[in-house]
């Protein structure tokens, strides 16, 4: 297939600066069919990746795709819908990528499928790791593990801070392995380090297994919390989907439905063992409330009784570390899709 | 061919006889993943049935868990004793865990005592020499080694150092932690680690009290992971001991002392078990010897090899020492390279047991008032003398056999 990529406007000789669904760009380039496409691939916080004005000076005979990186925040999509919407109106053959499930559909008169941000290569690492990890589980069967929790909080965002005093104020600190502002160093007192080195920062699709398996339950703080009810959406990136591969169970804060959509996409949650009534809470200030509430719960199980606990969810543990490739195959078949019809 | 009686303590207090060439593989002596002693028990070991008729020219192994029962076995054998004064065979004895008995002393000490003291006519030294045995025909071989090879003149049998510890763990390495251990090694260079140092002691002594005693006075436990007695097995009574840290391995006392578990894992059983989580997780080892006294004008000064350094080894650690002088100098002798000037070994020259003591506190001390920054560029710069020791506790087991074949084909 004749296809060109655009990455910040501008065309791309290759991916190495391209940090997810690379395997993918490389089987639609070998994808067997006459047909041209443009991929335009757009970082929504990077005004520069804003292609539609070169798009309307382009040729309309070719397919156009818009291929989200990266999560579309509700006002910036307000700001993308009605110029998509215009591409479609002036007749452009436009489909749209996009990694945020729009729990209410997507209004837009084109083609929208749903890629995945990181998970791909956090399934090449986990492949990669592959005997690592079989060990370390091996392992697991003869170790009591340190933590009750790991939760990463790089970026400050509300919800991380939320957590954070959660935990201060509740003096569990004792209880987790926690990260926070750890993006950013020698700000003396601001911040928790735990594995992130100052020299090397970009390490989020490596996995740390030693620390992945010193604590039993992921409390993972999604890359947004924000999501209405008029326009409910869900973002799941690699943080999640890290916890997959480590076999880790997890509580998310994040979005309301993040449990739910994960269910749809062929995840396990852990429903029989945590209460994850928090997940169909809309209101932020209560979902919140339940997950902490449930953290101070599982927080009063000795090591012992959280390692029965563990070892309890294996099954579906199991299911959730080979789910993701099966997960990346069929969301792939989806989108090559488009490029055959 | 050499023909060998083995003779084996089965923790009853008495001896079997091994006849099965498969049975020689029981983590005392013989211990798989070396295959030069795999060669060798496979093609030059002659197994003898003790109940028939011996040779003229004979080894026997008397493999056993204390002294006081190999030598109640040895004084009711009156033909062996024949053989031994008529240089007919030679007895190679040893204890599982060496010479260091429960309250940390060793049986060398019994050496320097008056004749009428109750230890001193229940030593080899006087069985050898009631018997009126040939030296050479009589070997202690134990986990300590003694400083100075002179002081074998002082004995009535010889002495051999036999590295129990160091070939059992490099056995489990390889059965177990290889590579795992170098992979994990290499990929934790993505990442800081959250603890400075890693501490596990099972058994309380009294240098691991003051260390804890120190670390606590000191603010220093929240820099590492330290689990202290809780992973013992029966040798704390009455809460005698605080407990630090929580308990981290899933043992199964029913079988530990059988010295297995459930599975037939080795690496199972708390004396060889590493919590590969823990250290990957810390940058150095705090580690404590089992002897810590030294009396600096003992006759036989000796240092007793636990399983802990080869444990850092494993996990490529630094190791801070909190245990005998000269160890470390003496593992630079066995082909291993130190931490100078990364971590000041200056305490391992130190005889005196205070001093020593304060100086392993400064460096405690120092290493952890740095940064994780610090400790990071500190742990990647001794990346070499890791991988080097990581290594050469394999090459050392193979030359530590050699070594232990060659006295098996020593003539009598």
């Amino acid at each position: 297939m004749k296809v060109t990529f655009y990455f910040n406007n501008k065309i791309l000789n290759n991916f190495n600066e391209i940090w997810t669904n690379r395997i993918l760009f490389e089987k639609i380039q070998e994808l067997d069919s006459s047909s041209t496409c443009d991929i335009f691939l757009i970082r929504p916080s990077y005004e520069n990746d804003s292609p539609f004005e070169i798009i309307k000076s382009m040729d309309k005979t070719k397919k156009i795709i818009l291929w989200y990186m990266d999560t579309l925040s509700e006002e910036l999509y307000g700001l993308h819908q009605p110029k998509i919407e215009e591409l479609c109106k002036l007749e452009y053959d436009v489909s749209v990528i996009i990694p945020d499930f729009h729990l209410n559909g997507y209004d837009l008169s084109c083609k929208v499928l749903n890629n995945y941000s990181m998970a791909d290569c956090i399934l090449e690492q986990q492949k990669i790791d592959k005997k690592l990890i079989k060990y370390f589980n091996k392992n697991s069967e003869k170790l009591y593990r340190q933590k009750h929790f790991l939760s990463f909080n790089g970026n400050i965002k509300p919800h991380r801070i939320d957590l954070l005093s959660f935990v201060l104020k509740n003096k569990l600190l004792p209880k987790f392995d926690i990260s926070f502002n750890s993006h950013f160093w020698n700000q003396a007192g601001q911040s928790l380090h735990l594995d992130l080195k100052s020299t090397s920062r970009y390490t989020s699709t490596k996995l740390n297994l030693p620390l992945y398996y010193n604590s039993y339950i992921d409390v993972v703080t999604m890359a947004s919390s924000h999501s209405t009810e008029d326009f409910p959406r869900v973002y799941i990136d690699e943080k999640l989907y890290k916890s997959f591969a480590c076999m880790k169970p997890f509580l998310i804060i994040g979005q309301h439905k993040t449990l739910e959509t994960l269910k749809k996409l062929g995840f396990k949650t852990f429903s029989e063992w945590i209460d994850e009534s928090y997940d169909t809470e809309i209101d932020y200030e209560v979902r919140m409330s339940k997950i902490h509430n449930e953290i101070k719960r599982i927080s009063n199980f000795s090591i012992k009784e959280m390692d029965e606990l563990y070892f309890n969810m294996k099954t579906i543990l199991l299911h959730n570390s080979s789910q993701l490739g099966i997960h990346i195959h069929k969301t792939d078949k989806k989108i090559l899709g488009i490029f055959n019809d | 061919m050499i023909d060998i009686i083995y003779m084996k303590d089965c923790n009853d207090g008495k001896f079997i006889n091994i006849k099965e060439l498969a049975e020689v593989w029981d983590n005392s002596y013989f211990m798989k993943g070396f295959k030069n002693i795999e060669d060798f028990v496979s093609n030059e070991i002659n197994l003898l049935d003790i109940n028939e008729n011996w040779s003229d020219n004979f080894i026997m192994i008397l493999d056993g868990d204390n002294i006081e029962v190999i030598l109640e076995y040895l004084e009711f054998q009156k033909t062996l004793i024949s053989y031994l004064h008529d240089n007919k065979c030679r007895v190679i004895v040893t204890t599982k865990e060496g010479g260091v008995n429960e309250d940390g002393y060793t049986y060398y000490e019994f050496e320097g005592m008056s004749p009428d003291h109750e230890y001193a006519q229940r030593s080899l030294d006087h069985y050898v020499q009631i018997n009126k045995i040939p030296k050479g025909n009589v070997v202690w071989m134990s986990p300590e080694y003694l400083i100075d090879n002179e002081q074998q003149k002082d004995f009535s049998f010889n002495q051999r150092f036999f590295n129990k510890w160091e070939l059992q763990l490099d056995s489990i390495k390889q059965k177990y932690y290889h590579p795992h251990m170098l992979d994990i090694f290499k990929k934790g260079k993505n990442f800081s680690r959250p603890k400075h140092f890693y501490s596990v002691s099972s058994s309380p002594r009294g240098h691991r009290l003051d260390l804890i005693n120190f670390l606590k006075d000191n603010d220093l436990l929240r820099y590492g992971n330290a689990t202290f007695f809780s992973n013992v097995h029966g040798e704390i009574e009455n809460n005698e001991f605080e407990i630090l840290g929580g308990r981290d391995f899933k043992f199964d006392s029913e079988y530990y002392w059988e010295g297995r578990d459930k599975t037939g894992d080795l690496s199972y059983l708390p004396t060889y078990a590493i919590n590969i989580t823990q250290c990957f997780n810390s940058y150095f080892h705090l580690l404590t010897g089992s002897v810590y006294e030294t009396d600096e004008n003992c006759k036989f000064p000796f240092i007793f090899f636990n399983e802990k350094i080869w444990k850092a080894m494993i996990t490529l650690q630094p190791f801070v020492f909190l245990g005998q002088p000269n160890t470390i100098s003496m593992l630079k002798r066995f082909g291993f390279k130190t931490f100078h000037p990364f971590i000041n070994e200056d305490y391992d020259k130190e005889l005196n047991n205070e001093k020593r003591k304060l100086l392993v506190y400064d460096e405690i001390k120092r290493l952890c008032s740095m940064s994780i920054e610090e400790m990071d560029k500190w742990f990647w710069d001794m990346e070499d003398i890791l991988i080097h020791n990581y290594n050469r506790l394999t090459e050392y087991g193979y030359e530590h056999y050699d070594e232990f074949i060659a006295l098996l084909k020593e003539k009598l």
